[in-house]
């Protein structure tokens, strides 16, 4: 049985690579499909980043199981959190699309997802930290930015995709901030991992 | 529900990371046990119970 101290670090591995791969599987789908006659074959090309998404719900199951009842609960309750402010802001944009703001695309809901579980697995980290009267720390300052910025590029992006724009900057924030939040947590060691 | 798990620790020379490891749970459970923000449930009680030796209701006052 693995220790529920290193867990944390198997899922960030698990998670990084499946990740890793789901980009690499979205961008390089493009360059592939225009090399293929074959039907068959584009098809699969094109369904190709299903594999990474079942990899990285695999990752994030073997996290859960592997936890511990406190932070078993953690993780449902930033779950909790996640779906409730996906949502609000789901439902307020169907408004906002009735005065003429454009449909928040499939893509869209998925980076407010992430968002809100970056948000909200900060501020249970941030209620520990601040339990345990270390707020400071150069580090964790460095850990917490990385947070921030991985969940507010993703909803500029959401933003962004959703009005056609060019995304490529929020999209570089976003892989930089997940970059150095990843690895900041990687240093600081045995944490709760995403929560 | 108040416990004094945080002074048995000490009186130990543990750490919350050593603790933690002798009861396979991440450092930050028995941070939030010992702050009073999570109750464990019976069968971790038992464990910090029988680890320590001593009774549950020596630990945990409600």
């Amino acid at each position: 049985m693995t220790s529920v101290a290193r867990i944390p670090r198997r899922y960030f591995v698990e998670f990084s690579l499946a990740m890793s791969l789901y980009f690499v599987t979205v961008i390089g789908r493009y360059f592939l499909v225009r090399q293929i006659d074959d039907h068959f074959l584009e098809t699969a090309v094109l369904l190709s980043p299903i594999i990474p998404i079942g990899l990285i719900g695999l990752a994030i199951f073997r996290f859960y199981r592997g936890v511990d009842e406190f932070l078993r609960l953690r993780f449902l309750k930033i779950a909790a959190i996640t779906a409730g402010v996906t949502a609000a802001v789901v439902a307020s944009w169907c408004f906002l699309s009735d005065v003429g703001a454009p449909p928040l695309s499939n893509f869209g809901v998925l980076l407010v997802m992430a968002g809100a579980f970056s948000l909200a697995g900060f501020l249970f980290r941030a209620e520990d930290a601040y339990s345990e009267k270390r707020i400071g720390g150069f580090v964790r300052v460095i850990n917490w930015l990385s947070t921030f910025a991985f969940a507010g590029g993703s909803v500029w992006l959401a933003v962004a995709n959703n009005l056609g724009q060019h995304f490529i900057v929020p999209l570089a924030v976003v892989a930089c901030a997940a970059t150095v939040s990843v690895s900041v947590s990687l240093h600081i060691g045995p944490s709760s991992g995403p929560l | 529900m108040n416990n004094n798990l945080r002074d048995l620790r000490a009186l130990r020379g543990w750490s919350q990371a050593d603790l933690a490891e002798q009861l396979n749970v991440s450092r930050q459970t028995i941070n939030a046990i010992e702050t009073g923000r999570y109750d464990p449930s019976l069968p971790l009680a038992f464990a910090i119970a029988k680890l320590f030796k001593l009774r549950i209701e020596e630990i945990f006052q409600g």
